[in-house]
């Protein structure tokens, strides 16, 4: 056996062992689904109490426990049954903030309340003594199948060492919807994503993340890959066949997703250990610096390469086999460490679910799943370079000059959320100036220039008197890069009363702000803001301001949750909501319940956003 | 080439195949839970639970009869569902040895109130683990309610149950084994 043999089979069995863990996954899950409904034949299968209703227990914050559960489909949890008390004298813990959960007509009990797919409780300690100790909780709950089965009650027992100050759970990290996603339609119902992160069978959590990888594959931070891919597909000696273009990119992609797929699987095995802080400026300002030196070398200012020896050990063994597998593999591999950090928002999003789900088979699978569906647009690439690219050239450096300014403006992106805004303008008109100069915007023409050369100039010409007015607005205080001289034209505006929110925090900041509303007799709406979250700047920006979305809203008590400082409280609120972070906007009714199919998770433009207002029940 | 894609696909498989055992266990045992369970003993056994006047009653009491002992509790809404159809039955088949037996996993006074409103009309009996490990002994792994087994006059399991039991089922199998 060759060695490009071996390492096809290497491969190749590497793939198809996660896909047979996929597969044992899906064969399980098919029977769960099968159990469901198996009513009919008198034998019914039902979990085990255990699996229906898997229990979790976190220390959130110093002194706060978070218990939670994660319901099975077609299983729930009531309300009146959770029970948490302290049997370590003299700790006791304070009054269990149950969330409202769901109203169920049941022909016996009448209307109950009850929980379904995800519980996540507080528990606070009402008197505890100074000083580290251990506390032993009893956490009592009891729950029912929807198909005519319930469990007894049950209690467990854990035992919580306090006082050893652990940094709160970053759960507004998990930005699934973050401007990443955004090219996408932007309103996704509550319920679709629910329904995608919460279906507990891992063919669709497979299926969910296959198309969330997907929608990162249209973001910027798949840019990177490009070049690396066609660079490599280019740099072949010889003229690539369409196969080869399809094998080589398959490689790529492949070690891509196994790249993800080890993340996912430690995921799944630490669990919440591994919700690192994403949000955390250092880690914010390291991803932009990675992006502005791979920009650099897009520049052409250096080459970016792997260290010399192990870049000549792979040379030598892509010439021996005259073949670069091993080669292209580690490059897909690299490409996904680099590409990371840039799909970290959204990748949080995805590890704190898997974290949730414990379990290192999901986990794998699931970002192997995101991995693939990242990749599948690069195999295109593979394929067209393979067909239509010519060799490398000239193009090869306007190309990366291209992709160059993205990954700056990639780096600018993520500096958005922490620098003030008129900085981050300021940086937008830098990058749009020097690209200007560089498309040739005040190199002078001479009598026989093409049009195309005229052309160029012009369009540089543009883009420089564009990022001057930048540079102006900025100056002048301004944020939005499409309307840079605001702070400047602003007072001729009427001055048209913007909307009023009031400020609400933690759970307990929600429900007062709701019986203030329900004092009043008028409906409530909830957003969910933080300053990092460009799409909430846009809501505010394009929506809220406009004259008929204050109309609509007119009649509406008006709760905002700023949750930029992403404390304890703020995530037991988006916890209790079962959100993963902003942009969110929540409505609820005379009553004070909340319409939970109408959430808005994401922009919505003035228009679609007074319909849905009116639309309300 | 062939050779060695054949032999990958074939480990692919042997490993997805012991994933898939890996896994299986748990359904197994469900499985088990239709089998009806060959019993030595009789399936009313040595068991004993006490019932609403705290009276202490073995379950052999009703041997040589057709037994049918119901799990349930007051707080499980499915099992209040169907215990009517349990009344009504053991009402039509009161002079044929047909017994009715209900086990409740609660305490006594919701019980008694309950079987007062629902005018119960067979003996109910009370217990906490015990329960648990009789219904585990006549194959309800998982523990849930409502679990109903149908006990043959020689003692042998004729069916078990789990979950809300229709009446006219119930009623068809008991005509077949009187």
């Amino acid at each position: 056996m060759t060695f490009k043999q071996a390492l096809s089979v290497t491969v190749l069995s590497c793939c198809l062992g996660i896909l047979g863990v996929a597969n044992a996954g899906i064969t399980d899950a098919l029977n769960k689904l099968g159990s469901a409904g198996n009513l009919l034949g008198g034998g019914a299968e039902f979990l085990d109490p255990e699996q229906a209703f898997r229990f979790n227990y976190v220390l959130a914050a110093n002194d706060t426990v978070q218990i939670s559960w994660d319901i099975e489909e077609g299983y729930y949890l009531y309300r009146d049954k959770i029970t948490a008390k302290s049997l370590s004298e003299p700790i006791t813990l304070g009054e269990l903030a149950r969330p409202a959960g769901i109203m169920k007509d049941d022909p016996d009990f009448g209307r109950v309340a009850i929980y379904k797919h995800e519980l996540a409780l507080p528990l606070t300690f009402e008197q505890r003594p100074e000083g580290p100790t251990t506390a032993t909780i009893e956490v009592g709950y009891q729950g029912c199948a929807e198909d005519g089965i319930c469990y007894p009650p049950i209690k467990k027992q854990i035992s919580v060492a306090l006082n050893q100050l652990i940094s709160p759970v970053s759960a507004a990290a998990a930005q699934m919807l973050d401007p990443p996603l955004t090219s996408s339609p932007a309103i996704l119902s509550a319920d679709d994503i629910a329904a995608r992160l919460s279906s507990r069978s891992l063919i669709a959590i497979a299926g969910s993340f296959y198309i969330f990888g997907l929608l990162l594959a249209f973001t910027p931070c798949v840019f990177p890959m490009v070049p690396i891919l066609s660079g490599i597909i280019v740099g072949q000696r010889q003229p690539v066949s369409f196969k080869k273009g399809l094998t080589l990119s398959m490689v790529y992609v492949l070690a891509v997703a196994v790249t993800y797929a080890v993340v996912g699987l430690l995921a799944g095995m630490f669990g919440h250990n591994l919700q690192a802080s994403f949000q955390q400026p250092l880690v914010l300002i390291s991803f932009s610096l990675v992006f502005v030196a791979l920009a650099m070398s897009m520049f052409g200012f250096y080459e970016l390469q792997l260290p010399a020896g192990l870049q000549t050990r792979l040379d030598g063994l892509s010439r021996s086999q005259n073949n670069g597998y091993a080669g292209v593999a580690v490059m897909g591999v690299l490409s996904a460490i680099i590409v990371g950090p840039c799909v970290a928002p959204p990748l949080a999003g995805a590890l704190i679910y898997l974290s949730h789900q414990g379990s290192p088979l999901v986990g794998g699978t699931a970002l192997f799943a995101l991995g693939l569906g990242m990749g599948t647009p690069l195999l295109l690439v593979g394929v067209s370079a393979g067909k239509f690219l010519p060799r490398a050239g000239a193009w090869m450096d306007i190309v990366k000059r291209i992709f160059g300014i993205m990954l700056l403006g990639v780096a600018i992106w993520f500096m958005e959320r922490i620098l003030p805004g008129p900085l981050v303008l300021f940086l937008w008109a830098a990058l749009i100036i020097v690209s200007a100069i560089f498309v040739g915007a005040l190199d002078p023409l001479v009598a026989d220039d093409s049009g195309w050369r005229r052309l160029y100039k012009g369009l540089g010409l543009v883009m420089l008197a564009y990022g001057a007015v930048l540079i102006v607005g900025a100056s002048a205080g301004a944020t939005d890069p499409l309307r840079p001289l605001k702070p400047l034209v602003a007072k001729t505006h009427s001055a048209s009363q913007g909307l009023s929110f009031v400020a609400v925090k933690g759970p307990d900041g929600l429900s007062a702000g709701l019986r203030a509303a329900q004092a009043q007799g008028r409906p409530a709406m909830l957003d969910f803001y933080a300053d990092w979250c460009v799409e909430c700047k846009y809501l505010e920006r394009d929506t809220f301001e406009h004259p008929d979305v204050q109309a609509a809203l007119k009649n509406v008590v008006l709760l905002r949750a700023d949750v930029t400082a992403n404390d304890p409280e703020d995530q037991m609120l988006l916890q209790q909501l079962e959100l993963y972070g902003p942009p969110a906007v929540l409505f609820f009714g005379i009553d004070g319940s909340e319409f939970r199919d109408r959430r808005i998770l994401g922009f919505l433009g003035p228009e679609d956003f007074t319909a849905h207002v009116n639309n309300l029940p | 080439m062939a050779f060695i894609l054949t032999a990958t696909l074939a480990i692919c498989a042997a490993y997805a195949g012991y994933l898939l055992n890996l896994q299986s266990p748990s359904q197994t045992t469900q499985r088990a839970q239709n089998v009806q369970p060959v019993r030595a003993e009789h399936a009313l056994g040595y068991w004993s639970f006490s019932d609403l006047d705290g009276q202490e009653r073995q379950m052999t009491e009703w041997a040589g009869q057709l037994v049918l002992v119901n799990f349930w509790a007051t707080w499980c809404g499915p099992c209040r569902k169907e215990i009517p159809s349990f009344v009504a039955l053991q009402h039509r088949y009161a002079t044929s040895r047909v017994q009715f037996v209900g086990i409740a996993l609660d305490r006594s006074q919701p019980v008694k109130e309950f079987a007062q409103a629902y005018e119960i009309n067979y003996p109910l009996l009370i217990g906490e683990e015990d329960v648990a490990k009789y219904m585990r002994a006549l194959g309800n792994e998982i523990g849930a309610l409502p679990f109903s087994v149908l006990i043959d006059r020689d003692g042998t399991v004729v069916e078990t149950h789990q979950g809300e039991w229709a009446e006219a089922d119930v009623d068809a199998l008991i005509a077949d084994s009187l």
